[in-house]
């Protein structure tokens, strides 16, 4: 007989037997199933977190930060400004400027609205080269932009949400400035709803700083970017970095996604090395309950190569329903569902790659599981166990 | 002289399914103290269930079972249980001795049940396995010892008690014909040295020959009696 | 416990089966332990602050620093015993990870007179005084790195640069501390001296990250914090003085909802456990009818073998916990340093074995039920 069709014949008989042993095959599937939802779900964040800044990138933006500083201790004055607009690479707008947006960036404290406390909110200082650069996916759902010189703010979607008087038309103090709030914004679900935002010059006014904190600059191109970058850093009067707007997200978020990623591959791992011990009991019963049944088998011809794959095959076989199961489970309770961190609030993403994972270790525990027993009935004493009662 | 065990207008029947199977009828059996009596039929004839009955492992539908002026037939489940500890010794025809413990432990699984210390409970267990002859065997285990050895194993731990009663199914079943003597003999050895009362049943005559007096059954009704050649 | 063979043997007859059911419920304490004692090592630290000592920051981030010139200011206020700046100078050593140190430059001198119930040796700020690029190191640290006092330690900050355009601070470890690993401030962090770096960075100087403020009465601490705030309100530079107490409570919210996620992976986890230990118990229950009708026949009551199956999981269960537990419990110490908080071990393993019990009971009970109502006769019988 072809060796498929052997192992066929033997993964028919073994699958045939699984209804009477529901029980013991129900463990792993729920084993499997709470590893992954629970490590899709850890990943999930991780996901969220990375997305909800990735989703507006675009590759041809770039930010000056000054050297070894975060956007909100840069200190660049105006004269800096015009240096870096002068770089070759920088793309011009309609009316000729080059698009170059010094940023202004303060954290004030603002009072949440469940009155568990307050949380400590970006508050960027902008302008009109930065609306149009961000125009693609930023904006107004409600009131107006703010007007330069006024104490005038606009504030993202989660931010209304999460903070006191951010309604439009409302007053808030910040720093015992009042500010009006004139508006409102979306940005396509990204990080910055998180934030609150005003015409740069004032918030410096305002919050008494002299330089402003970072530069954004929109690129003509995204191959440019080499040339910006080496003009910039090679000015011997600027001491800045230069980065592309991914990379300065990915640098920003590197700590926390790392951490989420490390205790979700934690968790998982030292759950599935349970779930693993537990595959053995199912597939080790297993065997033995069909003792009789391989050994005829095996008197009859069959070799133990089939008997090996058709018990891993039905170890996998339980593994793989238990992944997608875990997987829906964790995409039912929490893709899209908001999560809030730190005061920052972005959405789980259960994406079709961590589904893959899922599967992948699900592959893994199901042939870890099947394995040591697969030997074990090849290598069975077939006289011995055609006796067996 | 009061018989030790006395079985009165006895009826027992199975439901199997719907309907109901009636597997003794009407049964009358005495007893005597310190009689080996052999309970013999074909298969189906009710011979286990009547040893079943008068061990306490099950009650009459109908009818009254007296054991040493006791009505057992009369006594709850948690009763019947506490009954059995005192007074009945089975001897199985399969062993049914646990196999993760020694024969020793084995042996002493009776008197976990009642109030002796650990070292009286050691002293009694060390009579049985003098008296059955595997003193130096208590420390095996069941996989460690031949079927013979096994069965009296079982016999140390029916006797450790000192029962009323001495209720054995198929004893020699499983055994071969020289250590079926073997036992069977110390069946006999524990009936008229101890005067232990012996109730077995058994499905060969040659068995059967070493009790005082063999009763047949058939169909669940006692056919015959009469006096064995021992 | 004169059935206690009976019980043990009866867990252990199936070893291979037995030891790979001990391996997942060890599996299971040892994951609940880490995460549990994590969770109570970061609850714990609200208790142990100290009442007297207020905490001053800029009221618009933490980030900001406040300028030194408000520091005789806060020393004069009514209330205030002593004020010390602290500069946060937290940064990696020997790894390539942001941080894994968290320190301080202080002030030597002002420091020694808020340093009353001297957490640190007061020999080794004098020893600080006088090494400008001293470092104090507490003993979990220095342990962990294998440093000595004499040897040099090169520390990479993750805020400051330095005049020679590094992120990197060469410093002379002075003295070693026993460290409290329960004090915010003190229990895991390296001290530097407040010249060196305000002298070094090329930002910020001329200001400091916090000033720590030493109160003469405790239960005038929130009057004094007030007191503080209200000199520099109108100023550029808004201060907000909270008790030690306070910032610890607030820094607990903050991550309250991990509490919320280990419970449910914990959870998740002893579902799956339920299942896992039920089918081994029902299998094991099964195979053993004839046995357990022997245990009947010799006299056991239906509710002995009822007892005999849970005390068989309640031994499997509580004895696998008391593994896992402890070996979470070794590793304890570690979480302890790579966090800075204490972990507050007897509640965590005695909630363990709590969980213990009920996992038994609740995994046990169907099979035990099973094993209470067998027949007697019918499994004799083979039936």
């Amino acid at each position: 007989m072809s060796f498929f069709r052997e192992i066929w014949a033997v993964s028919a008989m073994n699958l045939a037997a699984l209804p009477s042993r529901a029980g013991a095959s129900l463990v792993t599937v729920i084993g499997v199933a709470t590893v992954i939802a629970v490590m899709l779900s850890l990943l999930g964040i991780g996901e969220g977190v990375m997305n909800s800044v990735l989703r507006n990138d675009q590759p041809d933006r770039a930010v000056v930060l000054s050297s070894g500083a975060s956007e909100y201790m840069g200190s660049f004055s105006r004269g800096d400004v015009a240096q870096i607009a002068q770089a070759p690479g920088i793309k011009q707008s309609p009316d000729g400027k080059p698009m170059v947006q010094p940023l202004a960036a303060v954290v004030v404290e603002l009072e949440k609205k469940d009155g568990s406390g307050t949380n400590n909110v970006l508050f960027r200082g902008t302008g009109a080269i930065g609306e149009a650069m961000n125009d693609k996916s930023l904006h107004l759902i409600a009131g107006r932009m703010f007007t330069p010189g006024l104490h005038e703010l606009i504030v993202g979607k989660a931010a209304q949400r999460t903070y006191k008087n951010f309604d439009v038309g409302d007053t808030v103090k910040l720093r015992n400035t009042p500010w009006k709030v004139v508006g409102a914004y979306e940005d396509n679900g990204g990080i910055d709803e998180n934030a609150i935002a005003a015409d740069a010059d004032t918030v410096l006014a305002a919050f008494n700083r002299t330089a402003y904190q970072s530069v954004g600059v929109q690129l003509d191109n995204p191959a440019s970017f080499r040339k910006f970058k080496d003009t910039v850093t090679s000015n011997p009067q600027l001491q800045v970095q230069v980065k592309r707007l991914s990379q300065y997200y990915r640098d920003q978020l590197q700590g926390l996604t790392s951490l989420l990623s490390f205790v979700g591959y934690f968790v998982g791992g030292v759950m599935a090395v349970g779930v693993v011990f537990g595959a053995l009991n199912t597939m080790y019963s297993a065997v033995d309950a069909r003792k009789r049944e391989i050994a005829t088998l095996r008197a009859i011809g069959f070799g133990g190569t089939a008997v090996i794959v058709s018990v891993i095959l039905e170890s996998l076989i339980l593994a793989v329903p238990g992944a997608l199961l875990g997987a829906a489970f964790a995409w039912l309770l929490f893709n899209n569902h908001d999560i809030a961190m730190g005061g920052v609030s972005f959405a789980m993403n259960v994406t079709p790659g961590l589904v893959v994972v899922g599967l992948v270790w699900s592959l893994v525990i199901g042939l870890i599981g099947g394995l040591a027993p697969a030997i074990r009935a090849a290598r069975l004493p077939v006289a011995q166990a055609l006796r067996a009662t | 002289m009061d018989p030790v065990v006395s079985v009165k207008g006895v009826v027992k029947s199975y439901k199997r399914g719907r309907q109901s199977v009636e597997v003794l009828h009407n049964l009358d059996l005495d007893i005597q103290p310190g009689e080996f009596i052999a309970l013999m039929g074909p298969s189906g004839s009710g011979k286990t269930t009547l040893l079943n009955l008068i061990g306490g492992l099950d009650r009459p539908t109908d009818g009254d079972i007296v054991v040493a002026g006791e009505h057992i037939d009369d006594l709850s489940s948690s009763q019947l249980a506490k009954w059995r500890s005192r007074h009945v010794g089975f001897i199985f025809q399969f062993y049914n001795l646990m196999p993760t413990l020694s024969a020793e432990a084995n042996v002493e699984l009776p008197l976990l049940l009642t109030r002796l210390s650990s070292a009286q409970r050691k002293q009694n267990v060390a009579a049985a396995l003098e008296l059955v002859g595997l003193t130096d065997r208590k420390k095996h285990k069941p996989s460690e010892l031949s079927g013979g050895q096994q069965q009296r194993v079982a016999i140390a731990r029916a006797i450790v008690s000192d029962p009323t009663l001495l209720v054995c199914d198929e004893p020699t079943g499983d055994l071969d014909r020289e250590t079926a003597e073997d036992v069977l003999r110390l069946l006999q050895q524990l009936n008229r040295e101890h005067g232990k009362t012996v109730i077995m049943v058994t499905h060969d005559p040659k068995a059967a020959e070493f009790a005082q007096r063999i009763v047949h059954l058939d169909k669940g009704a006692l056919v015959s009696a009469e006096e064995a050649a021992a | 416990m004169k059935y206690l063979h009976l019980v043990w043997a009866g867990v252990w007859r199936r070893p291979g089966r037995a030891t790979l059911t001990l391996l997942s419920i060890v599996n299971a304490f040892l994951l609940y332990g880490l995460l549990q004692g994590f969770v109570s090592g970061i609850g714990s630290t609200v208790a142990d602050t100290h009442a007297d000592v207020l905490v001053t920051a800029s009221r618009i981030s933490q980030l900001e620093p406040l300028p030194m010139s408000q520091l005789p200011q806060i020393r004069m206020t009514p209330g205030v015993r002593s004020a010390t700046p602290i500069v946060i100078f937290h940064g990696a050593f020997r790894t390539s990870q942001p941080v894994n140190m968290r320190g301080f430059a202080i002030d030597p001198d002002s420091f020694a007179a808020t340093n009353t119930d001297e957490v640190i040796p007061p020999q080794q700020i004098e020893a600080l005084k006088h090494t400008r690029t001293g470092v104090i190191l507490p003993a979990l640290v220095a342990g962990q790195f294998s440093l000595k006092v004499g040897d040099r330690m090169p520390l990479k900050s993750l805020l400051w640069t330095n005049h020679d355009g590094t992120n990197t601070w060469p410093l002379d470890v002075v003295g070693i501390y026993k460290s409290n690993p329960r004090d915010i401030f003190f229990g895991g962090s390296a001290l530097a001296n407040f010249d060196y770096v305000d002298q070094g960075r090329t930002q910020s100087n001329g200001t400091s990250s916090i000033f720590l403020v030493r109160v003469n009465d405790p239960a005038q601490a929130s009057q004094v914090a007030s007191r503080i705030d209200a000199l520099f309100a109108n100023s550029p530079d808004e201060t907000k003085t909270e008790s030690e107490r306070q910032l610890a409570a607030d820094s607990v919210k903050q991550i309250g909802d991990i509490g919320f996620v280990v419970s449910a992976i914990v959870g998740a986890v002893f579902f799956a456990l339920l299942f896992s230990v039920g089918a081994v118990m029902m299998q094991s229950v099964r195979e053993r009818t004839p046995e357990l009708a022997v245990l009947k026949t010799l006299g056991f009551t239906d509710t002995g073998i009822l007892a005999l199956v849970l005390a068989e999981v309640l031994m499997l269960c509580l004895v696998s916990a008391a593994i896992g537990l402890g070996l979470a419990s070794l590793l304890f110490p570690l979480v302890k340093v790579s966090i800075g908080f204490d972990v507050k071990a007897g509640p965590v393993i005695l909630v363990g074995f709590g969980l213990a019990v009920v996992l038994a009971l609740v995994s046990g009970l169907p099979p035990a039920l099973r094993g209470m109502r067998l027949s007697i006769v019918d499994a004799l019988a083979g039936r």
